[in-house]
């Protein structure tokens, strides 16, 4: 028989994703997997005491993975639509379950504009209503409920450490970390990109809850220490579930959505 | 050659397709040429990462619709080019099966997933009724179709997956490896299943598969593939026959095949075209002079004077949902024995296994290690003296790299560094993995993603090393390289025990076979008697090899095992 050569003798195709199995770029297949991975992490609680009065459920840690792996928008719908599953598989974690659900969304856009170059506008918006909400928290803890200042800002380190890494040029590095060819890289950028995107993901959540529950100073004593350490909880979840997802997606050379930034 | 230029009747061809994976330099596919008749049941065979899935895949637009990659030519079905139409408008033309059912199983009833299919094309309710009447008629399921799917035996949830490929009424059927992880009983449904839908529906079927013996008595042509490229293609019978490329491909031929070819070399037979089926191999035979009789005297089925390491004394297990799984068992296992045991899906023999773990307790009886309830180990001792490789590699990978994965369960141990490394390297070494050591698990091809976890298990060095289906998605020279293993560390004193459908690879390994059936042993004895029992192997569901077929027709007393045992008797 004769050999054949060993370069491909066919014309190269273009190949595209054809528009109507895909959401805003990812398979929907993607979107319905990862959706059932937060539904199911939704049911793990990780946490003693919270702001809405119960333990946040161990799928916070991958809201932000969903926006690298699928993109803001896709994966803001994987992450909603997981936490709207959890809620009713899994009501010991819900908190009030509107706002978990809108903070789902919210914290895989926000991780979708935590990129390496791109989604300037993007990034832009968000860091305006990441601020607003930062103010407008402070103004009803100080103004409205009379609590100290200084308690307010401890209380907050960890989001405006979350606020400074999203609007200073960290965001384009954690993003460059993240689609790093090396894991131990990819994993440090998951940590604080997850930090970042949660952090200001519960800056919506904390400002909704707190229009509605009103916590005293008392309360945000409880917070300076209880907040960081729940941070660094979700982002050490990010970081070790993400890198396992991130290494398998890429070694199992299935197509990578069109946003997705690992 | 067979037909491997366009032809008007196709109903797909293959025009200098190839194709190379996200990620990799090495193409899966190269240069493929091949065109596909109506109604035509096209073979395809190939050692592990030879290609066979992604050809497989880029007959419906998976590859490279869902992969991504780089692709070159043309893949037409029906009509449609596979990289300009989406995969739900091919699926209307392509029925896909692939290896493992549950994959692919996603309904909560067996009528509703074979609807599952037809919901989706918007077809009219009674259209689906009928259809999936039809479907369920053609795979004689209709007596189940108010079942979970999960509640089916492996053999019925295939034949379900095959039912909800027929409902849309494909012109093309296309089946990855559906037979691996069946028994022979079930392979036999599946594989007669394909005849009928050829017949019946004048489908198109291409089917990938290791099972030699079936391919040989139901494909009409066969294409051969090698590191991506078609290397033959012709009449099954041709090439099945040609022993030497088989060889180059590292694959194996049917047992009545390779028979014949010892027959051939001790000059008893011509060196015409061989037998490729059973029924023609007993006409050529019973041309040959009478077979003498043949029984080499029996190894015992384990040392004399060899303690018991794992025993069951009475054992009864009954599932939650009521199931009796064993039924008082009792079983020894020595130290030092290789022993297979045999049945078919469902007969107890993951259940008993699970017992020997301690992963499961038993609902009346005994089960000991070394004298003692297993139930008094801790999870770390019995982790470290019995060794467990399960079926489904996949289940037991979560490392990003095969070496991380093979030192994994090294991290406990109270080692040197060296010594870590030297199991590590001689583990991969071993499974011919040293090349793949920087590799994701879940890179590699399936008959490579078992040999890692095989490589996992040995580095622990346990006592005793339990294998379930070793062989299951291996080429031959993939299953082989793994028996092998299981024969050196049987040499090195340790106790193997393999849990296989596979009778055909396992004679020259075991020496003892337990043979189960509803939960029960039927018949504990050295292997020669055990494949040659074919009363109780029927009791199972199991069946005899072709060779014990083929001596049983030679002779009432030949009980040859081996291709060339069967040949010696005729001398």
């Amino acid at each position: 028989m004769k050999e054949a050569p060993e370069q491909p003798l066919g014309e190269e195709r273009t190949v595209v994703f054809l528009e109507s199995a895909t959401i805003a770029g990812a398979p929907v297949a993607y979107v319905i997997m990862l959706s059932a991975v937060v539904a199911v992490l939704s049911f793990i609680p990780f946490s003693i005491a919270l702001s809405t009065g119960s333990s946040f459920p161990m799928s916070q840690g991958v809201y932000g993975l969903m926006g690298w792996v699928l993109g803001p928008w896709a994966g803001a719908w994987a992450s909603g639509i997981g936490a709207l599953v959890g809620i009713f598989l899994a009501p010991h974690t819900a908190g009030i379950p509107w706002i978990s659900v809108v903070g789902a969304a919210s914290g895989a856009v926000y991780a979708g504009a935590i990129v390496r170059r791109g989604r300037r506008a993007l990034g832009a918006v968000l860091s305006v209503i990441a601020l607003l909400e930062i103010v407008l928290f402070w103004q009803h803890a100080i103004v409205r409920n009379g609590v100290s200042p200084r308690i307010v800002f401890y209380a907050d380190l960890s989001r405006l450490f979350a606020f400074t890494l999203f609007v200073l040029p960290t965001r384009r590095w954690i993003g460059g970390m993240i689609a790093s060819p090396h894991l131990r890289t990819v994993a440090v950028g998951l940590f604080f990109g997850t930090w970042a995107a949660t952090g200001l993901m519960m800056s919506g959540e904390s400002l909704m809850a707190y229009y509605l529950l009103n916590w005293p100073q008392e309360v945000f004593v409880m917070f300076i220490p209880i907040i960081p350490l729940e941070q660094c909880f979700r982002s050490a979840i990010g970081a070790v579930i993400g890198t396992g997802v991130i290494a398998g997606l890429r070694a199992m050379s299935i197509v990578k959505p069109a946003k997705a930034s690992y | 050659m067979g037909d491997t230029l366009p032809t008007a009747d196709a109903i797909a061809t293959l025009e200098r397709v190839s194709y190379i994976y996200p990620r990799s330099e090495r193409p899966a596919l190269l240069n493929l040429d091949l065109s596909i008749p109506r109604g035509q049941i096209l073979g395809v065979i190939g050692p592990t990462a030879s290609g066979k899935t992604t050809l497989c895949l880029a007959l419906n637009g998976i590859v490279p619709q869902f992969y991504g990659g780089r692709f070159f030519g043309r893949v037409t079905v029906a009509g449609l080019d596979t990289v300009d139409h989406p995969i739900y408008e091919l699926a209307r033309h392509v029925g896909m099966v692939f290896q493992d059912p549950e994959t692919q199983i996603i309904t909560a009833s067996v009528e509703m997933e074979v609807a599952f299919a037809l919901e989706n094309l918007k077809l009219p309710a009674p259209e689906i009724r009928a259809r999936v009447k039809a479907a369920l008629e053609a795979v004689h399921l209709e007596d189940v179709a108010k079942k979970h799917p999960h509640s089916l035996s492996g053999g019925q949830q295939q034949r379900l997956a095959i039912a909800s490929a027929l409902a849309i009424r494909p012109e093309l059927v296309v089946l990855d490896e559906p037979t691996s992880q069946l028994d022979p009983r079930s392979t036999e449904e599946v594989f007669t299943l394909v005849r009928e839908i050829s017949r019946s529906f004048g489908a198109a079927v291409v089917i990938a598969s290791h099972a030699a013996e079936e391919m040989a008595a139901t494909v009409d042509r066969l294409v051969v593939l090698y590191g991506g490229r078609i290397t033959a293609d012709g009449p099954a019978d041709a090439i099945y026959s040609d022993l030497q490329l088989l060889g180059r491909a590292q694959l194996r031929p049917p047992d009545v095949t390779a028979a014949f070819f010892h027959l051939a070399a001790r000059g008893l037979v011509g060196t015409g075209p061989l037998p490729t089926r059973l029924d023609d191999g007993i006409r050529a035979l019973a041309l040959l002079p009478k077979a003498k009789p043949f029984r080499p005297e029996a190894e015992p089925a384990f040392e004399p004077g060899a303690l018991p390491i794992l025993s069951l004394r009475g054992v009864s297990h009954t599932y939650w949902d009521g199931t009796r799984a064993l039924d008082a068992v009792s079983v020894d296992i020595h130290r030092g024995d290789y022993t297979l045991i045999l049945g078919q899906n469902g007969a107890g023999k993951s259940t008993l296994i699970k017992h020997f773990l301690n992963l499961l307790a038993p609902s009346s009886g005994q089960v000991l290690m070394d004298g003692k309830p297993v139930a008094s180990y801790s999870v770390n001792e019995i982790a470290h003296r019995i060794g467990y490789v399960p079926q489904n590699p996949d289940r037991h990978l979560f490392n990003s790299t095969v070496e991380a994965e093979v030192s994994f369960s090294l991290r406990a141990a109270d080692l040197p560094a060296a010594e870590r490394a030297r199991r590590v390297d001689d583990a991969l070494e071993a499974l011919d993995l040293v090349r793949h050591r920087r590799m994701h698990p879940f890179a590699l091809s399936k008959g490579d993603r078992a040999r890692v976890v095989v490589a996992a298990i040995l580095v622990m060095e346990p006592e005793v090393l339990i294998f379930d289906e070793p062989t299951t998605g291996q080429d031959d020279w993939g299953a082989r390289a793994i028996l092998e293993l299981t024969k050196g560390l049987h040499a090195r004193g340790k106790t193997i025990v393999v849990v296989t459908h596979h009778l055909g690879l396992m004679p020259g390994y075991a020496r003892r076979a337990l043979v189960m059936g509803a939960g029960r042993i039927l018949l504990d004895a050295p292997i020669r008697d055990a494949y040659h029992a074919d009363a109780v192997l029927e009791q199972t569901f199991l069946k005899v090899t072709q060779v014990v077929a083929l001596a049983r027709a030679s002779e009432n007393e030949n009980y040859a095992l081996t291709p060339a045992e069967l040949a010696a008797s005729f001398a």
